[in-house]
């Protein structure tokens, strides 16, 4: 029932994941199959489930309620993430692949083997439970992705701690949250300087005892990672954890930030399972230019895309990951190394790697040897032009170049381009992964018409997808599951097409940076539609020239709006004010809140939110032609209003 | 058949016996009823209140009988006749309580009487505030408080007014219970009783009308906070003057996009007639059909059903003493069409310089009535006759028309003021001989009906509506209505003309260019650079819902960009109608369309105008698709209300100081736009500041050599100099004795530069209501430029041109 097609394994297979397959080709045999996984959705995902070893199997596959943001998948099951990836390998021999690919600092590149990687991973983790680590225990990277992360994710999953990668991009401030808000028991840190000094800072802040450096220690007081190897192979590797399906692998923090940091949380049994199967979907090409056994992923570790595969999709399957400390910053020349090193090597990146690439290159392409086995991108819109670029002058073939829609809560890519002509269109979003049901919805709740945009949405769970906000139950129903009952909010705008090809049509929220941090308006949008006295609220952002703000314009119960605000709504607005500050932080504030009639809205009932950006900045007049507008009067009295 | 025939014939015969027999009882019936309430009537003055009570009880006894055998013109008037009776009878017993008890209701009557709270109403009109005050049911006192026209009118002078009449008559206003006041323009909303909240105040502030009631709610507010009333205090408004409850069918109109609403109209007193009458009929005011017809400043007739008022005959469209209400629509255009009328005359008509006003120089019937008897003479005596007529005839009429809907009516009522007149209202019964009983309420139940709501809002707290529910609610079942009444049943019609017709309005040549689509093919418009919220607005009504199917669009630009906008705007990317090309160079990429037969035309979007230009001549140039002989220019087609043909401009956009040169150039692309609208030999007039050659001006001999260099055409007609009112007005050409053959009648308009051109394009937009399509001619390609600036129909016009021309250029007319 997969796309690839295998007969399905035994409980407890050996095989697990490993080994690529034939695939849908035409958009029939795709739908049939989406058709098929959607009809019987346990049984589809079952099977999946079962390409994992589970040390004890689950009794129940989903357990989900939307409405009341309660999901669990895989109930009662038990599994140990580490016994998934080297264990298939020892059974068949095969521990000797190479596992990663390093970049030598003088150039040249050097294999690791899983052997070896098991290895480290024992030490590592030998030596994290000699410091006391407890299962559920938080353990924090603030390093560069290489041989230590990977290596601190499997020793963390080993022993059932949960990982905390932190984006080393992130300031001072937003890392140090980050620690507070996870409560971490340990902090990793590079000792080469590469975080511009934050990791210094936060291992002054942090404790240095409870600070381990990777390369050279500063502090006498912190350990460094070699010291703590060394003193882990001196010990017996202690045996893996089995944990239950629900216990959390990893929490990802996004970067974005309120001043109270979010962590998305993720169940290891679910993650590990759609991680697997979705890698082995998207990635793993039979035939003369096969894919699937070294991958090379820009992206960080700490995002969802980067986790699923960038580490664990592609571990599972016994593949290759080939590193690269250039990150994003990856040149044409050191990529054409790379691929000439690995046949069939698949880049995972953002359209905005590919876009430099095509700047770099030009007309030109990467030499017949070091051509791509297959080009995936994610995080931001992937443009035609950006696909038929990639598809012309880096894998020589254009539908291998994939395009996958994945949001840090989604875990794993949920639509996506296939590497086959048929279901491969320049510009689309891709079709929908098999066992999941997206829909684009109207702001009524319908579903949309064929190429009618509204907003995407998910009608109901899948594995990997988030399961809570740590520490912040609450906050979690609230964000994905309070606008549309029964459904998951992405906050996309999209359209499907007859074929059922999704399509971007935007984010439904601005991202904007006030005060030095990225914020996205719909957060604060959530928050002040959950004040009890606020019916409706639109935020937009637009950059001024002291820098980013935020305007919200808000449909109050109980307050009567006219060409002058009633007096009791500047008590609303400090009211407002206050209790944004409490749940998101001062900066979360809008520089003004607008109180409003009603929002103006499109026939079909979206907020016209272009317009109010212009309302906000002053760049409207009175005459304009409104016609778009369902609601002309409210924009009227809006305009008015802007225009005193 | 015989038989047949002979039993039809003794039927009739039958009835005809019994008709004889019916009229003569009803006769009867009617001289003792007469008689009786003629004899009632004349005694009513002397009446002791012991004796009031007595007759009212005796009359409603016989008002009950009469409500039996109603029906006939005889019975229908002596029912009339009698409730009329009644009405005033019961206006005068328990102390004249009686009114106010009826209207309450008989639940709530006996705590308020028994209560007695003190209860201030009033209601504001445009020169005075007419108020009252009650203690319990009884009215203590009423008056009408003038202000002093130099003083500022506000709600805190009118509240300190209405403090001051309560301070005379030493009545504390502190011990006031609640105040009820009339209420004015708020949104729409049912009638009924309102508490005062925040948001009907509100609404009143910015009340789409302008009407003295509007500052009542304010003057209440102000008056509670002078008092500093405890919380205590009760503040509401009834049956304001913009209640509506309209049927379905009462809200259509002849012109499909002018939808009625029940506003304007007295329902404050409407409503309270109604209650009464079906108080004096002994039914449940929602099983009383009923019409009342309020006569007073502003008139207004309205048909009560199931408790709503389903249709009403508002004060604009009746005559009243200042307005004039609905004119004929013909006379109304000719007038326009002759400049004998303008917007401002008829606003004023509508307002306050129509009906009686306009007839006879006052607003007052009862001066008009009274000069008829002394001072006229013959001639104005048959005029104010007439006038009489006419005022009771469109009001008998307008009761009528109401009746139209064929379902059972009991009673019909006047009140207002002007039912004190006697010679209006017993024409008015005359026109609607005896159909149904005519009751006769004199005067306004204004303060009785606003204290009534009042009083049932201080014992029946749930008897008061929400405001803010009761108006989003009707704003959702009108809008429900809207979408219903809006439903398409068939496409557009396209007016099909004949071929080579001329086309002399944007409509007909949006609808030729339809015509020439559907004969050709769906043209594809290249917007250049459509990351641009006007190019999507455009384009997306040129092909609303396939209503028009002008063109088809391909999207050039930056794909996130342009998603975005078209979801923001609900544009469906189907990849037929509307699809989009991601793109670095949309010029660029435009013209490789352009060349490879993708696309048709060029319209602007949020890349720059001279980009485009620049871009586009070399690529024309290099595929010889411009001649050298050839320029780009821009034309502008303006529909402007008042002239039977349309006018092109040129060039108010691309050229900006053109040489004489390029405006023989410029001559000529206008040209293919005349031809393109099919008009035959068109005008030019080549434009300057004056309409003789002149040396001080330049442009006046600039003209003139320009015109000379078509003098030997034959297929246009190219005059200059010429000053714009010579070309555009034939008076004024006649006035000025200009001898060449455009006089007044020009087509194309050649304007000096571009500042003129650009003036002349803008004056007419923005001050007479013209409307203009666009269009650049660049050798065999039309491009579109829109504006923000540009309305909705401006714009579908300027893709129309585009279109047209297209085929027009590529393979001559279509």
């Amino acid at each position: 029932m997969s796309l690839g097609e295998r007969p399905p394994s035994a409980e407890h297979s050996l095989t697990g994941f490993a080994g690529p397959s034939s695939r849908p080709t035409t958009l029939a045999e795709l739908q049939r199959l989406q058709e098929a996984s959607l009809a019987d959705r346990e049984g589809y995902w079952r099977s999946q489930a079962s390409r994992l070893r589970w040390s004890t199997a689950f009794t129940q596959i989903s357990d989900e309620e939307l409405r009341e943001g309660r999901v669990r998948w895989f109930s009662g099951g038990q599994l140990k993430a580490t016994d998934n990836v080297f264990g298939p390998l020892a059974d068949a021999g095969r521990l000797d692949l190479p596992a990663l690919l390093v970049s030598l600092p003088g150039g040249g590149l050097t294999p690791i083997s899983y052997r070896e990687l098991q290895s480290e991973v024992l030490a590592l983790a030998a030596a994290l439970a000699a410091r006391g680590l407890q299962p559920g225990d938080r353990l924090a990277c603030f390093l560069p992705d290489g041989q230590a992360a990977i290596a601190l994710a499997l020793a963390c999953a080993h022993l059932g701690l949960i990982e905390v990668p932190v984006n080393i991009e992130h300031p001072f401030d937003v890392a140090h949250a980050i620690l507070a808000n996870c409560d971490a028991s340990l902090l990793v840190i590079a000792g080469e300087d590469c975080s511009g000094g934050v990791g210094g800072q936060l291992q002054d802040a942090f404790g240095p005892e409870r600070t381990v450096v990777v390369g050279h220690a500063a502090d006498p007081r912190s350990p460094s990672y070699a010291d703590l190897l060394a003193a882990g192979r001196f010990l017996p590797p202690p045996p893996a954890v089995a944990v239950d399906a629900e216990h959390p692998l990893c929490l990802l923090y996004p970067g974005a930030g309120t001043s109270i940091p979010r962590g998305a949380v993720f169940a290891t049994g679910g993650f590990l399972v759609q991680a697997g199967s979705s890698y082995d979907d998207l990635f793993c090409l039979a035939g003369p230019r096969s894919t699937g056994d070294a991958l090379l992923c820009t992206l960080p570790l700490a995002s969802a895309a980067g986790l699923a595969y960038g580490l664990w999709g592609p571990l599972l399957h016994g593949a290759c990951l080939v590193l690269s400390p250039a990150g994003e910053g990856l040149a044409a020349t050191a990529l054409a190394q790379l691929a000439e090193a690995c046949p069939g090597l698949a880049l995972l990146c953002s359209p905005r790697l590919l876009a430099r690439l095509r700047q770099e290159l030009g007309e030109g392409h990467l030499p017949a040897s070091a051509q791509l086995g297959l080009v995936a991108a994610c995080g931001d819109v992937l443009p035609p032009r950006l696909v038929a670029f990639a598809g012309a002058a880096l894998t020589g073939l254009p539908e291998r170049v994939l395009n996958l829609w994945i949001q840090r809560a989604t875990g794993v890519a949920l639509i996506a381009s296939l590497p086959a002509g048929e279901l491969n269109r320049p510009g689309a979003l891709g079709l929908a992964a098999l066992g999941v049901e997206p829909r684009v919805l109207n702001d009524a709740g319908e579903v949309c018409r064929p190429n009618e945009s509204g907003q995407l949405v998910f009608a109901s769970s899948w594995p990997a997808m988030v399961r809570g906000l740590w520490g912040q139950p609450e906050r979690y129903w609230e964000r994905y599951f309070s606008r549309i009952p029964g459904c998951f909010v992405t906050n996309d705008g999209a359209r499907v097409d007859r074929e059922g090809f999704f399509w971007g049509m935007g984010r439904l929220d601005d991202r904007i940076k006030v005060a030095g941090r990225s914020l996205s308006t719909s957060e604060v949008e959530s928050t002040l539609a959950g004040h009890p006295r606020i019916a409706e609220a639109a935020v937009v952002g637009f950059s001024g020239d002291e820098g980013g703000s935020l305007v919200s314009f808000l449909v109050a119960r109980e307050l009567a709006v006219g060409e002058d605000e009633p007096p009791e709504a500047e008590g609303l607005r400090l009211e407002l004010a206050r209790y944004l500050q409490m749940r998101l932080g001062e900066f979360a504030v809008p520089a003004r809140l607008v109180f409003v009639r009603e929002l103006p809205r499109t026939r079909s009932g979206k907020v016209v939110r272009r317009v109010l950006r212009r309302i906000a900045t002053g760049d409207v007049s009175q005459d304009e032609d409104w016609s778009a507008v369902a609601n002309p009067g409210a924009l009227q009295d809006l305009v008015r209003q802007s225009g005193r | 058949m015989e038989t047949t025939t002979r039993k039809l014939v003794e039927a009739v015969a039958e009835i005809g016996g019994a008709r004889v027999l019916l009229s003569t009882l009803e006769r009867q019936l009617a001289d003792l009823g007469d008689r009786w309430v003629g004899d009632l009537e004349g005694r009513l003055p002397s009446l002791s209140p012991e004796e009031v009570e007595e007759a009212a009880i005796g009359l409603a006894g016989a008002v009950e009988s009469l409500r039996s055998v109603a029906g006939t013109p005889q019975a229908n008037r002596l029912l009339g006749r009698a409730l009329s009776l009644l009405l005033e009878l019961k206006r005068r017993s328990a102390g004249g309580r009686m009114l106010l008890r009826l209207l309450v209701g008989g639940t709530v009557a006996a705590p308020a009487e028994a209560g007695g709270k003190l209860l201030l109403v009033f209601s504001p009109t445009a020169s005075s505030t007419k108020a009252a005050c009650f203690r319990g049911l009884d009215k203590l006192h009423e008056t009408e408080l003038h202000h002093d026209p130099d003083e500022p009118d506000t709600a805190e002078s009118r509240a300190a007014a209405l403090l001051g009449w309560l301070q005379e008559l030493g009545i504390d206003p502190a011990g006031l219970a609640g105040i009820g006041c009339r209420g004015g323009f708020v949104r729409s909303v049912p009638a009924g009783t309102y508490r005062v909240t925040p948001a009907l105040e509100r609404d009143l502030e910015q009340a789409a009308v302008l009407h003295s009631s509007n500052l009542s709610v304010a003057i209440a507010s102000e008056l509670r906070r002078r008092i500093a009333a405890p919380d205590g205090l009760l503040l509401t408004t009834s049956d304001p003057v913009a209640c509506d409850e309209l049927e379905l069918t009462a809200r259509m109109t002849g012109l499909a996009k002018v939808k009625r609403e029940g506003t304007a109209a007295h329902y404050l007193n409407h409503k309270a007639v109604w209650r009464l009458l079906a108080a004096l009929l002994g039914r449940l005011p929602s099983e009383t059909e009923a019409i009342t017809a309020h006569l007073s400043g502003g008139m207004s007739v309205a048909l009560h059903r199931g408790g709503r008022v389903v249709d009403v005959l508002d004060a604009f469209s009746l005559p009243s003493t200042t307005r004039s209400g609905t004119v004929e629509m013909a006379q109304l255009l000719q007038g326009f069409a002759r400049n004998e009328l303008n917007i401002k005359e008829l606003d004023a008509a509508a307002n306050t310089r129509g009906g009686l006003i306009s007839h006879a120089w006052t607003n007052d019937f009862r001066a008009l009535v009274h000069f008829r008897h002394q001072g006229a003479n013959e001639r104005q005596r048959q005029k104010i006759d007439l006038i009489l007529d006419f005022f009771a005839r469109k009001t008998a009429s307008a009761v009528l028309q109401l009746t139209a809907d064929g379902k059972p009516l009991q009673v019909v009522a006047i009140t207002g003021g002007l039912v004190h007149e006697q010679e209006l209202v017993d024409r008015i019964e005359a026109g609607l001989a005896g159909r149904f009983p005519l009751v006769r309420v004199p005067g306004s139940l204004a303060h009785e009906a606003l204290a009534a709501g009042l009083i049932r809002g201080l014992y029946e707290p749930d008897s008061l509506l929400d405001y803010e529910r009761e108006r989003d609610l009707l704003r959702d079942r009108r809008h429900a209505e809207d979408q219903l009444l809006d439903t398409p049943i068939f496409s557009r019609q396209v007016i099909y003309r004949r071929e080579k017709a001329p086309i002399f309005s944007l409509d007909e040549l949006i609808d030729a260019t339809c015509v020439t689509v559907q004969r050709n093919f769906v043209p594809t418009i290249g917007i250049v650079g459509a990351d641009n919220e006007e190019a999507i607005l455009a384009s997306k009504m040129a092909n609303e819902e396939g209503t028009y199917r002008l063109a088809k669009f391909v999207l050039l630009g930056d794909y996130s960009a342009i998603s975005q906008i078209a979801y923001d705007y609900d544009l469906v990317i189907d990849n037929d109608n509307y699809t989009i090309v991601d793109t670095d160079d949309p010029v660029e990429e435009a013209t490789r369309l352009h060349a490879a037969n993708q696309i048709h035309v060029l319209m602007k979007g949020s890349m720059k105008t001279d980009q485009i230009l620049r871009g586009v001549f070399k690529y024309l140039k290099a595929s010889g698709r411009i001649k050298p002989e050839e320029l780009i220019s821009h034309v502008v087609v303006m529909d402007i209300p008042k002239r039977k043909k349309m006018v092109m401009i040129s060039d108010a956009a691309v050229n900006t100081y053109p040489d004489e040169e390029k405006r023989v150039k410029i001559v000529e692309n206008a040209l293919k736009v005349a031809a393109n609208l099919n008009i035959k030999q068109p005008k030019v007039a080549i434009i300057s500041a004056i309409e003789s050659v002149n040396k001080s001006v330049e442009s006046s001999q600039a003209a003139e050599r320009i015109a000379a260099r078509f003098a030997s055409r034959t297929d246009c007609i190219v005059e200059g100099p010429l000053s714009f009112d010579v070309a555009m007005d034939a008076a004024v050409a006649h006035e000025k004795k200009y001898k060449g053959q455009i006089a007044g009648t020009a087509d194309i308009l050649i304007m000096p530069d571009i500042d003129a051109g650009n003036v002349a394009y803008k004056s007419l937009t923005t001050q007479s209501g013209a409307t203009a399509g666009g269009v650049v001619i660049a050798g065999d390609m039309p491009m579109v430029l829109t504006s923000r600036g540009d309305s909705a129909r401006s714009k579908l016009s300027s893709i129309a041109l585009a279109a047209s021309l297209y085929f027009h250029l590529r393979q001559g007319p279509g």
